[in-house]
């Protein structure tokens, strides 16, 4: 079944706040630098990657040096705003020493909610991977709150890679599978390689009580999944710092869960 | 001590480049320089910059202008970075931080969005960083369509409930001051004029609808 992903032409990659930043919030370059060589290292084999990347809140904290977590709605989302155009100048400064240009797409839940609009954004982000220009998504933090409320964008890069017809959705987090159950809190607890179907033993896994592991992250990502494997395109989790996480996935590697769609042959 | 004045300033894509379509930095610098200068000054200033497509043309070396919109869009997309990148430097050498705010113009006036949008500019204009405003090209099409960015600027200018619009011609250094409530609209002909008009006029903040008076200078054809 990880064959299967050798023939996936059109990736979608998300990766998380955490992966990109040091615990203050400032930007790791060095982590954005190698995770920007990875990306080219896909590309230039023929891939059509399309990099969906939160944490635009934590980057502008960072940037004004804040020693507090935002709370405030307002101040979340004016940050965001700051936040987005340092991330945005960093990565257009890396992808530029490959001779990569980037562009940027910032998106609302409303805007993928009419016909219209998703075909409005599916135009743009086909049209870019034409081009061959990098398309980089974000939320648009500082008009709509969904993403914001919610923590992270695992379920918007699930509808990117629907609207941009991709054939497959990398989550790179600092999770590095789906667990049987919580293993901060079970020992026994085991690693799933291979989901084929969203179902309620799945969904439980996701909704854990009382844990953070329920609500800090798994429960988007398995959302995620839903969306994904609905719309016939496989998803893989796997942690970011893993070495080679992203040849690795691409070549068909045993690395992380593997959310396997079974695409019907026509 | 009174209010200080809330001023939204549209810079429109003729104030960014030569005749010949090609960027002209100076003007980035210049309107750098006055903005850090008034905000320091106490002014509390959103730029709305249009400017997106004319950089991505630019960055991607294209001979000719995109025809299609899906072509303007993907271009509009690579251009907002450039865009966003050589503002937050400029402003940067005048220490003056600044942050990208992207909207839709269909939505600025929904009430769901606009209380959000108030909310998020005030805290910015509280942080004492800049706003710089642009429509969500890749997604809405509305400014493409049109190319100019007035009506953003005048819908913005009411959810935010700015005293004024500096809305900057193609002359160089050329402004046009218009303001909400009874006050005509004024136009300032140096860079010092500006100061000048913000220091003499009594900006009332209490009716913001700035889109007749938009609307008629577009018309007599003065900002163009």
């Amino acid at each position: 079944m990880r064959n299967s992903l050798l023939t996936a032409e059109k990736i979608v990659i998300k990766i998380g706040t955490s992966s990109l930043t040091y615990p203050n919030g400032k930007l790791n370059f060095r982590k954005i630098k190698n995770f920007v060589e990875a990306i080219m290292k896909v590309s230039k084999s023929g891939k059509k990657i399309i990099l969906v990347s939160s944490g635009a809140v934590g980057i502008g904290a960072g940037r004004l040096g804040l020693n507090y977590k935002p709370q405030d709605l307002a101040e979340k989302q004016a940050l965001a705003g700051i936040g987005q155009a340092e991330l945005i100048k960093i990565y257009r400064k890396f992808f530029a020493e490959h001779n990569q240009n980037v562009a940027q797409v910032l998106l609302t839940r409303d805007n993928l909610s009419t016909p219209i609009r998703v075909q409005n954004a599916t135009n743009t982000l086909n049209t870019l991977r034409e081009m061959n220009i990098i398309p980089i998504i974000n939320e648009n933090d500082t008009v709509s709150t969904d993403e914001i409320i919610f923590g992270d964008n695992d379920s918007l890069s699930a509808d990117v890679a629907i609207v941009s017809q991709s054939d497959l959705l990398i989550i790179l987090s600092d999770i590095d599978n789906l667990y049987s159950a919580d293993p901060k809190v079970n020992p026994s607890a085991t690693a799933l390689k291979l989901v084929t179907c969203i179902d309620e033993s799945i969904e439980k896994l996701a909704t854990g009580t009382g844990s953070s592991f329920g609500t800090g992250g798994m429960q988007t990502k398995i959302t995620a999944a839903k969306k994904c494997l609905d719309a016939n395109i496989h998803m893989v989790i796997a942690r970011a710092d893993r070495e080679n996480v992203l040849s690795d996935v691409i070549a068909g590697e045993d690395v992380g869960t593997l959310f396997f769609a079974k695409k019907i042959d026509i | 001590m009174t209010k200080p004045i809330k001023m939204v300033v549209a810079v429109g894509d003729k104030t960014l480049t030569f005749n010949d379509g090609s960027i002209n930095f100076e003007a980035f610098k210049s309107i750098a320089l006055l903005l850090s200068d008034l905000n320091n000054s106490g002014v509390e200033i959103s730029l709305i910059s249009a400017g997106a497509i004319v950089m991505g043309t630019q960055v991607l070396k294209l001979k000719e202008r995109a025809e299609s919109l899906s072509k303007k869009q993907a271009i509009a997309a690579v251009g907002q970075v450039e865009l966003i990148k050589t503002y937050q430097d400029l402003f940067l050498s005048y220490g003056q931080h600044a942050a990208q705010v992207l909207l839709t113009r269909s939505t600025v006036l929904k009430p769901k969005y606009s209380a959000s949008i108030r909310a998020t500019i005030d805290k910015l204009l509280s942080m004492n960083v800049i706003p710089i405003i642009n429509e969500n090209d890749s997604v809405s099409t509305d400014d493409i369509e049109l190319e100019d960015n007035y009506p953003l600027a005048a819908r913005f200018a009411k959810v935010i409930d700015a005293h004024c619009i500096l809305l900057a011609s193609n002359i160089q250094n050329r402004f046009h001051v218009i303001s909400s409530g009874n006050v005509k609209t004024q136009i300032a002909n140096t860079q010092e004029e500006v100061y000048e008009i913000l220091e003499n006029t009594n900006f009332d903040a209490s009716c913001g609808d700035f889109r007749e008076s938009l609307h008629e200078l577009v018309l007599s054809n003065e900002p163009n």
